[in-house]
């Protein structure tokens, strides 16, 4: 099934629409409290990280679900990103310091910021690290959680802490960040296991 | 929001899902029992005259709704059936033996199966000159039939026939805002709509 499609304004603050949607989406399909406490926490993490991400842009969002693989979606049109939100992605990406790339969702946004910027087209190098970037069809640049989790070399130990540390990182199974054109896309992926009645 | 598609199968397997997923948007946008009630009723029609229609088809069937605008979606497709097969549903129809054919939902259906087996192929072009007053401007379709015109251009009509005296008495005709049987390829919709 595939829910509501709630719009994202511009500098939006209440996204509550967003945790509304995926209680409609629980009680759709009867899923356990176990499952929907997991799919609401994903929801939550979505929620504190897109008031940064729509400042300049307005998008979507909406969950999609074939038997137990659910997706949350995220569609951002960077069509009409004026200059000075552009400038400021720019000024934020080129700072070495990135002080907001900390932890998973730090990461998530910086990665998001850059495909808000043209991908690979951009002369912004890539945030933080190489690593996690992946190569897909449906994408002209993407990048993936789980590329991430397998690509992170066990040495480095801080990088595995913030993996341990995020409530994104242990509940959803991948995570992937994309541009194509335009449109910058978010999908949190979660696939639950068969439930015994 | 869009529920599952239920795939409706051969023999009328996967009839029961059509009910389950009705509940399950019940339940989603919390309506109100008197609301569900109806849209059940509605979903329970269409239903009941699926299965002859999948006999000779392929059906799939799912929900969808903006806000208070719900929509029940039957697509059928004729893909994949043999000349011989169609030629002898088309006799059958051709013959207006088609005694099955009564009540509203009935006209329904026939209208369905007669676009679908005369879709794509020109050796039977669809008499639509039957259906003509229907016609429902639609741009999804290159033809389609709504029970909204229908009534319209029936309504003031001297001839109030049996066929008229069906539709008082069918319980989509008075519950839906629209049913509209749309062809477009070797694929034919029918849509049930309501607004709450």
């Amino acid at each position: 099934m595939k829910s509501n499609v709630c719009n994202i304004q511009k500098g939006a603050l209440d996204l509550g629409g967003i945790l509304t949607e995926t209680e409609k989406v629980t009680r759709y399909n009867g899923l356990t409290k176990k499952q929907s406490l997991s799919l609401r926490l994903l929801a939550e993490e979505l929620v504190s990280m897109l008031p940064s991400m729509v400042r300049g842009f307005s998008g979507a969002f909406w969950i999609e679900n074939e038997g137990n693989d659910y997706e949350l979606h995220v569609k951002m049109s960077v069509e009409d990103m004026d200059i000075l939100t552009r400038d400021s992605l720019i000024k934020i990406a080129t700072n070495q310091k990135n002080a907001s790339a900390v932890g998973i969702t730090g990461k998530i946004r910086a990665v998001f910021d850059y495909m808000a910027l043209g991908g690979e087209d951009t002369a912004v190098m890539p945030p933080v690290d190489r690593y996690g970037f992946a190569w897909s069809m449906d994408y002209s640049c993407a990048w993936s959680l789980r590329e991430y989790k397998s690509a992170v070399p066990t040495g480095e130990k801080e990088k595995w802490d913030e993996l341990e540390k995020s409530i994104i990182a242990r509940i959803a199974d991948d995570v992937i960040v994309g541009v194509k054109g335009k449109t910058v896309r978010m999908i949190i992926k979660k696939s639950f296991e068969e439930t015994k009645e | 929001m869009k529920s599952n598609a239920c795939v409706i199968e051969k023999g009328g397997r996967g009839l029961e899902n059509i009910l389950s997923e009705v509940e399950k948007v019940t339940a989603y946008n919390e309506l109100p029992h008197k609301e569900a009630l109806r849209l059940r009723l509605l979903a329970e029609e269409l239903t009941g005259m699926l299965p002859e229609l999948v006999n000779h088809f392929d059906g799939v069937f799912w929900l969808q709704n903006d806000e208070k605008k719900y929509e029940l979606h039957v697509e059928l497709s004729v893909a994949g059936m043999s000349k011989e097969v169609k030629d002898s549903l088309i006799a059958v129809s051709a013959a207006k033996k088609n005694a099955a054919a009564t009540g509203f939902m009935g006209r329904v259906r026939e209208i369905a199966e007669n676009m679908l087996l005369r879709s794509e192929d020109s050796d039977y072009a669809f008499d639509s000159y039957q259906y003509m007053y229907d016609y429902s401007l639609d741009l999804h379709y290159s033809y389609a039939w709504s029970l909204d015109r229908y009534v319209a251009n029936n309504r003031d009509a001297a001839k109030k026939d049996a066929e008229w005296d069906q539709l008082e008495k069918s319980i989509v005709a008075k519950l839906a805002d629209d049913v509209i049987v749309g062809v477009r390829g070797s694929k034919v919709d029918i849509i049930i709509k309501k607004e709450f």
